[in-house]
């Protein structure tokens, strides 16, 4: 018992210090990257100004401080949950961060679901199966999901299923202003509207989701219905089914112990395809208006306002290596191998 | 089976949602009196002086109410335009010039701050005067090449402006959209120990007796415009003007052509001539004096040859620019002065797409076997990097290569200002019609956007005599002077006068064009003509 505790401390404690490590870099490397893209203070002040305007502006921004005490700066002011705040609506980059968060929690978790729901059991199913239709049909839609950006899928869609057929509303965001948002509880519209007992913002909020999760979902769960397919695929021509086959024991039970031992990949795929979506909807959110994150960045980018970009890329970065963190806990969860390991 | 059940479920729930999309939905425009404008990014501030971004402008032109404005003309296009010869009263109900150094400005009385309910006042005139020089931004740069100086309340309702010099381009300046009053009680009332001028609450919050305030701001999402129903004018047509951000361009045209949106700004040239083909769906094509420029770093090698600089003038396909890229629409500039501006001359403009000329001016500039550049521009503006790539090829065919080096905004800005490009690309916006005004801005010695380092005492002089020249024949005099010189030393390539184009639902009628590009509101209407 107390080997088991020592493995799970040990273990925990070099997951963590990865996490911390890993998250220092990154706002090394975001706050070089954003200083290196160029003083800020020219495009503030547009082309009417004296230099008088502009040496104001340096020093007022702390620009005129060397870089290495600017991080530092910016690090102290992080650590007391400071982000900065924005060079034009003097909003603080947290606030806004918060009141976009849900937006991009909601639409990653709708994607990821669906992404999940269609690509492990397609997976599966392939891999039992490999040389079925069904089996070339999922290689050709996770073919297609890889290849096509998510950007031109998401406009393909809107064309078809709004301007053509008329069957979803504008992508125009969240949920429509005639409806109106549902009062804020969680953040997330579809459960607010559960929560407030109101179905028609239930409803009219899926119908905003469903374009573009289902966007996300078929370009990002191809690797989860590749992974889970040929992980299936080997272990379903392993030594131990084989028997299992030849003790005649039913498929059934051959395929939930079969599953259990892909499961552990599985799960590592999922989290990181969720890490990749929590940080990786800007094109998606762009193209259909969805006021998160992403388009939150994008705005910030177009004006080389650095305190919000650095603020959401800490931000998905630290999303990302806590994913990763949760999935590696599952991991050594399923597999005690992984935690002695390492 | 439970796989299977599971992706039954999974697709039944996808064409429920759809069918259930196709039960209740509902066209969301459809209110006679609110005007939707689909827009690429959000305001970034409403605070006028410190406001440099298009966007911002054009908000605050709406929400504030200037000291003047522009009569506007009826184009016979299916649009107005400012016409810049007329001044007419709009916070400053009327003035009088005592002498060329003094002028006294009356305020429109009876005016209230919608929010606040206040009277606008000489107070609040003063108070925007002393945020001006207290904030030292955007609107400090009016006031000092106003030549003002100083505001002086000489009564509840009068404010007496007196300048250092005759001043020509007062009345120009003073229509732009940050010479306003605001709320002084109420701006103070925001002020704080570390911020005086209550920069901070202004940033977000609109204090001006303008056409319209704002009635809410969801940051990223939408800006909600409420009509003034007390402005002095009478309250604008539509209630409710609905800003709705919509960075994706194809949406925006898209959200238009299905009536979603009643207009939509900042469409690329392939988007506008597709809706121009759009049942419902109008494009308004106007000249505008915003031109495309190429600037040389004259203090370099090799643009410190003025004829190496006119060699390549020579080597530009002016029509093919105006076909290709701007689909016919827009004009071939012909010289410093737009074609569309009040004291430009075509007859001063030698230069035509002449390869052969080129050829010879640049033997003759000893560089007979071409030479390299950088062009450096902004990244993110497909019209300027279709016009880069144009003038690639041309200027290929005398034996100067071009690389196009795209940069961040950022850096491209930074570098204008520290003088560090080769040559840059932008187009400039010339809103102010006085050749002395862009002189001053853009041609002088030192001039605070001379990006490209050029320095002639001559043209210093007769730009500096414009500075303070009232006499409209003596400015078409040195007008010509100015001209001539420019066009002789060519310190930049005029490469092309771009249109203004902008899309909107055929029955919105009303447009006025202003010559800084902003979108007006105020005197928009909707007329299906049923």
């Amino acid at each position: 018992m107390i080997e088991i505790g020592r493995e799970w401390g040990l273990f925990l404690f070099r997951r963590l210090s990865y996490f911390v490590v890993s998250l220092v870099l990154v706002s090394i490397i975001t706050f070089s990257v954003t200083n290196l893209l160029g003083n800020p203070v020219y495009l503030l002040v547009g082309t009417r100004y004296t230099q008088e305007m502009v040496d104001n502006l340096t020093a007022e921004l702390g620009l005129d401080k060397p870089i290495p005490e600017r991080y530092l700066n910016y690090v102290r002011n992080l650590l007391q949950g400071n982000l900065g705040v924005s060079r034009y609506s003097f909003n603080a980059v947290s606030d806004e961060i918060q009141a976009r968060l849900p937006a991009t929690l909601e639409l990653s978790t709708y994607a990821l679901i669906l992404g999940v729901l269609w690509a492990v059991p397609a997976g599966i199913i392939a891999g039992i199966r490999p040389h079925s239709l069904f089996a070339r049909f999922a290689d050709l839609m996770a073919r297609a999901g890889v290849s096509m950006p998510g950007f031109w899928l998401g406009l393909l869609l809107i064309f078809v299923f709004y301007a053509e057929f008329n069957l979803l509303p504008a992508p125009l965001g969240r949920i429509p202003r005639r409806i109106g948002a549902p009062p804020s509880v969680t953040g997330w519209y579809t459960i607010d509207s559960l929560l407030a007992g109101d179905m028609e913002k239930l409803s009219a909020s899926f119908q905003q989701l469903l374009l573009p999760a289902l966007t996300l979902a078929l370009t990002t769960s191809p690797s989860i219905l590749q992974i889970t397919r040929n992980k299936m695929q080997e272990v379903m021509s392993s030594d131990y089914v084989r028997a299992a086959r030849g003790f005649g024991l039913p498929s059934r039970v051959i395929n939930r112990y079969a599953f259990k031992n892909i499961l552990a990949s599985v799960i590592t795929m999922i989290a990181m395809t969720y890490g990749y979506l929590l940080s990786g909807t800007v094109l998606v959110e762009v193209i259909f208006t969805w006021p998160g994150l992403g388009l939150y960045a994008v705005d910030a980018m177009n004006h080389s306002d650095y305190e919000p970009i650095m603020g959401v890329v800490l931000l998905s970065a630290g999303f990302y290596l806590f994913v990763y963190f949760v999935a590696d806990i599952l991991h050594a969860l399923i597999d005690p191998r992984v935690r002695i390991q390492a | 089976m439970s796989v299977r059940l599971m992706l039954r479920v999974f697709l039944l729930a996808i064409l429920a949602t759809a069918a259930l999309g196709s039960a209740v939905y509902l066209s969301a425009q459809d209110e006679e009196n609110v005007l939707v404008i689909a827009i690429s990014s959000d305001i970034e501030t409403i605070d006028p002086p410190f406001s440099t971004f298009q966007r911002s402008n054009e908000t605050n032109y709406n929400i504030f109410d200037q000291f003047f404005k522009y009569a506007t003309v009826d184009s016979g296009e299916g649009y107005s335009v400012a016409d810049i010869s007329t001044i007419e009263g709009s916070a400053v109900e009327s003035w009088e010039w005592v002498d060329d150094l003094t002028l006294v400005m009356n305020v429109r009385q009876g005016v209230v701050f919608p929010k606040t309910g206040r009277e606008v006042t000489a107070d609040d005139f003063m108070y925007w005067y002393d945020r001006a020089l207290g904030t030292e931004a955007g609107t400090l740069w009016n006031v000092q090449t106003a030549s003002i100086e100083s505001f002086e309340k000489t009564g509840d309702y009068q404010v007496t402006v007196h300048f250092s010099q005759p001043s020509p381009w007062f009345f120009y300046l003073f229509r732009d959209q940050s010479q306003a009053p605001i709320d002084s009680i109420e701006a103070q009332a925001h002020a704080e120990d570390d911020d005086p001028w209550a920069t901070r609450w202004l940033a977000k919050n609109d204090v001006g007796s303008g056409e319209f305030y704002v009635e809410s701001w969801d940051p990223g999402i939408e800006m909600v415009l409420r009509a003034n129903p007390d402005y002095w004018a009478g309250p604008a047509f539509f209630d409710q003007v609905i800003l709705r951000i919509i960075p994706n361009s194809a949406d925006r045209a898209l959200l238009l052509r299905e009536g979603e949106v009643d207009i939509a700004t900042d469409l690329s040239t392939e988007e506008l001539d597709a809706l121009r083909g759009s049942e419902g769906v109008k494009v308004l094509s106007i000249p505008t004096r915003n031109q495309m420029i190429l600037g040389f770093n004259v203090q370099q090698e090799p643009f410190d040859n003025p004829l190496a600089r006119q060699a390549l003038t020579y080597a530009v396909p002016y029509e093919d620019i105006i076909a290709g890229v701007f689909s016919g629409n827009g004009l071939v500039s012909k010289g410093p002065i737009p074609v569309g501006g009040q004291f430009h001359d075509s007859s001063l403009w030698p230069y035509s797409y002449d390869l052969d000329q080129a050829r010879a001016l640049l033997e003759q500039a000893g560089l007979a076997d071409g030479f390299e550049f950088t062009l450096d521009i902004a990244s993110g503006s497909p019209i300027t990097e279709q016009i880069a790539i144009i003038l690639q090829d041309a200027f290929s065919q005398i034996g100067v290569t071009m690389h196009i080096n795209p940069q961040s905004s950022a850096v491209f800005a930074e570098q204008l200002g520290t003088l560090e490009h080769q040559a840059w690309m932008r187009d400039l916006l010339w809103y102010v019609d006085d050749p002395g005004y862009v002189g001053k801005l853009f041609f002088g010695t030192g001039a605070v956007a001379n990006w490209m380092g050029y320095s002639n005492p001559e043209l210093d002089a007769v730009i500096d005599e414009l500075a303070v020249t009232l006499d409209p024949t003596r400015k078409a005099e040195l007008a010509q002077e100015y001209q001539t010189i420019l066009i002789e030393d060519a310190p930049a390539l005029y490469l092309a006068e771009m249109p203004f184009e902008i899309a909107m639902r055929e029955d919105i009628q009303g447009y006025v064009q202003l010559p800084d590009n902003l979108l007006w509101y105020y005197p928009l209407y909707r007329d299906s003509g049923d």
